[in-house]
């Protein structure tokens, strides 16, 4: 499950945070920037572009704390936060075109030599990751590791629920056409054409 | 007949389908085992290591809240509302500018960075003259009087980035590259521009700076 859930911040330091207290600011980025970059890296994938969301999304934060009245976790209303900045960006008009290219523009971080099994795997698995489009991608990733259910992915995208389990299976169908050859399982024969 | 990912996917969740389809995954161990895949891919992508902040990044965010917010109730304001769904069709409008710009200049030209893995395959004096227009590009691009902190890091550090890379390229021509990397140095030069390119029409978009399209169709 999502790391967002084990994260505590102390209410003493968002109380100081809320009165401008540096240390009790950087605190909360200590603790929360790592978990929110790699967030909005698995969604918009483009390193420049992440880092500047990351900046947008703490900054946002700091300044409104005030609106954080304690219900449900801290961590997941920064999550929240995240995540509707990462969607917004992905549906900007003007990168659309950068997001579809998305995949060729990182560079990939592959193990190299005496590298394990297990590292040559996950090696695998991020580049077929960073293949997906944008919006499988996003969905595979908020559904599979965010534990978003598709209703409330269908309220972030403004869509249906079976667009979420579309896009998501479609996502599911890539990936297993992508690494199958090192899974060594054979997939089904689809009953019906939604798959 | 064994269902579709979408039902297996929905079978791995846990959560209702049709009788039939419930009851053919139950006893067929091929859909069993395909559910059981994707349960551990579930378990690998939560396992996937994390990404680190570029440490750069508090000291933008700093330099942002040292900044004044605007004040709430403008933001609600009537005539700010007004203003905001006019900055947005602005900002929408010249965006598709940009990308028409773009489309016309990779239509009409070698590809701007439209494929790296094209780019890749280019000759150096394509990618050369990729760079060298993109370059033209950028210079045409003002800077707003007044920037965003997190934004002007961004441009300044892939600025540094580029810098990095023309330092390494210039031992191209003593000889201390082979044409291979130099290529790919010259395409991660690439990479960087389009980028930079990108962040820079979006500051310029969000400070409310839509110039028309010039006599050659730049913006």
């Amino acid at each position: 499950m999502s790391h967002f859930l084990d994260i505590q911040v102390p209410d003493e330091t968002l109380e100081r945070a809320r009165t401008g207290d540096g240390d009790a600011r950087a605190s909360i980025f200590a603790v929360l920037s790592r978990p929110v970059y790699t967030l909005i890296r698995r969604l918009v994938v483009h390193p420049a572009v992440a880092e500047d969301l990351l900046q947008d999304v703490f900054v946002e934060i700091l300044r409104n704390l005030q609106l954080y009245r304690g219900e449900g976790s801290f961590a997941g209303w920064v999550r929240s936060i995240a995540v509707r900045k990462a969607l917004m960006h992905l549906r900007s008009p003007w990168h659309q075109r950068l997001l579809f290219d998305d995949s060729d523009r990182v560079p990939d971080s592959t193990s190299g030599a005496g590298s394990t099994a297990a590292e040559e795997w996950q090696d695998d698995l991020e580049r077929a990751l960073n293949r997906l489009p944008a919006l499988a991608r996003s969905i595979v990733w908020l559904h599979d590791v965010e534990g978003y259910k598709h209703a409330e992915i269908a309220q972030l995208f403004g869509n249906s629920v079976s667009f979420s389990k579309s896009q998501l299976a479609r996502a599911h169908a890539l990936l297993r056409e992508w690494l199958e050859p090192r899974t060594g399982v054979l997939p089904c024969t689809p009953v019906s054409g939604n798959s | 007949m064994h269902p579709g990912i979408r039902e297996l996917l929905t079978l791995r969740d846990g959560a209702p389908v049709a009788a039939r389809i419930a009851e053919h995954a139950k006893a067929c161990e091929q859909c069993r085992a395909e559910i059981a895949r994707l349960k551990t891919l579930g378990t690998q992508l939560r396992q996937l290591p994390g990404f680190a902040p570029p440490p750069r990044t508090w000291i933008a965010i700093g330099q942002a809240l040292s900044n004044p917010a605007p004040a709430p109730d403008r933001l609600l304001g009537g005539r700010t509302v007004a203003l905001a769904a006019g900055l947005l069709g602005a900002t929408l409008l010249s965006a598709l500018l940009w990308q028409s710009e773009r489309r016309q200049v990779i239509a009409t030209q070698a590809p701007i960075a439209a494929d790296f893995g094209e780019a890749r395959a280019e000759s150096l004096s394509s990618l050369v003259a990729q760079s060298q227009r993109l370059e033209a590009l950028l210079r045409d691009l003002p800077r707003p009087a007044v920037e965003r902190a997190a934004t002007a890091a961004t441009i300044d550090e892939l600025q540094a980035r580029i810098q990095v890379l023309d330092a390494q390229l210039s031992d191209t021509q003593g000889g201390g590259l082979d044409r291979a990397q130099a290529q790919q140095l010259w395409t991660s030069r690439l990479q960087l521009l389009d980028s930079l390119l990108g962040v820079r029409y979006a500051e310029r978009a969000a400070h409310g700076d839509f110039g028309a399209p010039n006599s050659t169709g730049e913006i």
